[in-house]
């Protein structure tokens, strides 16, 4: 042992403090899915007639695009959380792969229900997109915060890619939500008002947790 | 610690796996704040982080950069740990990472390292000899002019001679982190200073009359870390970039 680590690892001894391990990821993973569960009662419980949840099987696209929002809120999740522990690359990266192939799929959905219709659909009403889009990201917040504290108390090698991983999940939870509460079924208004939620909390939230990370972890 | 039964533990008395159960039950303690099972398990697993690190890397200053790099994440990151699972994946998923960094590192750097030499920090005038500890005017003030954050970064690795992991503890920052700010810090410095050495010596010196006089440059020697020396490697590259 050199002189130098000698010292290093005395230094570390002293800034000793006792920690507490974080939770097991099996309970993080649950405690940020029954957060996004919570706030979706919530949402739908408030609503007179959730419209949404009764036209699931109607429309496959309409369906695909829910699955799609679905495994991206739980594998982004599961890849984000296992981003912040050591040993678990390998969940981590399948996690993640997993969640945009589910974010892909339905966006190639949407896109080619788009392209069967001739494109020429005067889509939704006028603000629907943006109406939606906005109440997916401001149910987005919470989910955020607690995925994003998740990642935070871990140890992560890839803060940019964990901070991703995390904001994505938690706006697939936000589009998820709206999903089952909003009724129109036009490929578009999917796209543009329910899948874009997960790229621009994605968007928004990776550089600023990135660069929190990269601060205090790797 | 005497409940953890420290002390007599070799990795060759013991079978692997009693080992990585005795590495467990030290990392459990010390995330209750045993500091004394915690210096025996940073001790017990030091030669293990070193043999993998010198297995990847084979440059002396380079691999005690990584292995303090992996100490000091196995510091940070040490409630990440879950004693139900086994400690060895743990630690050795943390030393891979530090070891890819060091990689990605050197990738970024490339040739960029510049030639900043930390003899030539001291001012040679005032002792007859280098000492670290008292800079040029030009220095000080090129250090005083720097964000508070960079120059505790530089004045940490250069002036003060710590090891980036040291110095990072120091700060309370990421060893990455550390890197960045000295990393910019230097480039601060190299642009401010640029003309306030002539044909190696300090202007100010010259001004004084008592500049050649003094031309044996020893050793910084509060640098004395091996890994400080692969930090002055670093700052090399700024230099270069700059004469270049």
């Amino acid at each position: 042992m050199t002189h130098s680590t000698d010292h290093l690892i005395s230094g570390l001894v002293e800034d000793l403090a006792p920690v507490r391990p974080v939770w097991p990821m099996r309970i993080a993973v649950v405690a940020v899915l029954g957060v996004a569960a919570f706030v979706a009662v919530c949402v739908l419980v408030s609503q007179t007639e959730p419209v949404g949840v009764k036209r699931v099987f109607q429309e496959k696209v309409y369906l695909v695009t829910g699955l799609g929002l679905f495994v991206l809120a739980v594998s982004g999740t599961i890849g984000a959380i296992a981003s912040g522990r050591p040993g678990s690359e390998q969940i981590e990266n399948r996690g993640q792969i997993l969640g945009f192939i589910g974010l892909g799929v339905a966006a190639a959905a949407c896109g080619m229900s788009m392209i069967s219709l001739g494109l020429t659909l005067s889509s939704s009403p006028a603000g629907l997109d943006g109406m939606c889009l906005r109440s997916a990201l401001k149910i987005s917040v919470l989910p955020a915060l607690v995925v994003g504290g998740f990642v935070a108390r871990g140890w992560t090698h890839s803060p940019f890619r964990a901070g991703l991983a995390a904001f994505v999940s938690a706006g697939a939870m936000g589009g998820g939500v709206i999903h089952m509460s909003c009724g129109s079924l036009q490929p578009q208004h999917l796209l543009l008002g329910h899948l874009a939620a997960p790229v621009l909390t994605g968007l928004v939230g990776f550089i600023p947790l990135g660069i929190w990370l990269r601060h205090s972890h790797a | 610690m005497a409940g953890y039964g420290t002390g007599q533990l070799t990795a060759e008395e013991r079978t692997r796996g009693e080992f990585e159960a005795q590495l467990s039950l030290w990392m459990k303690a010390a995330q209750a704040g045993d500091s004394e099972v915690y210096r025996e398990l940073l001790t017990a697993i030091q030669p293990k982080i070193r043999a993998v690190v010198r297995s990847k890397i084979l440059e002396e200053a380079a691999a005690e950069d990584v292995i303090q790099n992996a100490l000091l994440s196995i510091h940070r990151g040490r409630r990440t740990y879950r004693s139900e699972r086994p400690f060895g994946p743990w630690m050795r998923a943390i030393v891979r990472n530090s070891i890819i960094d060091h990689f990605r590192d050197r990738k970024r750097k490339g040739d960029r390292e510049v030639e900043f030499i930390p003899e030539e920090w001291a001012d040679e005038s005032e002792s007859g000899e280098g000492n670290a500890e008292v800079l040029a005017p030009e220095l000080g003030a090129a250090l005083a002019s720097l964000p508070d954050k960079q120059r505790e970064a530089v004045t940490l690795i250069q002036v003060e001679g710590l090891s980036v992991a040291e110095a990072a503890l120091k700060a309370n920052v990421s060893a990455g982190a550390l890197k960045v700010r000295a990393h910019r810090g230097y480039r601060a410095l190299a642009k401010l200073l640029k003309g306030a050495r002539i044909d190696g010596e300090w202007k100010s010196s010259e001004a004084a009359g008592r500049a050649s006089s003094t031309s044996t440059a020893s050793s910084t020697s509060t640098a004395s870390s091996a890994s400080s020396t692969s930090s002055t490697s670093s700052i090399s590259s700024i230099s270069n970039s700059t004469k270049g």
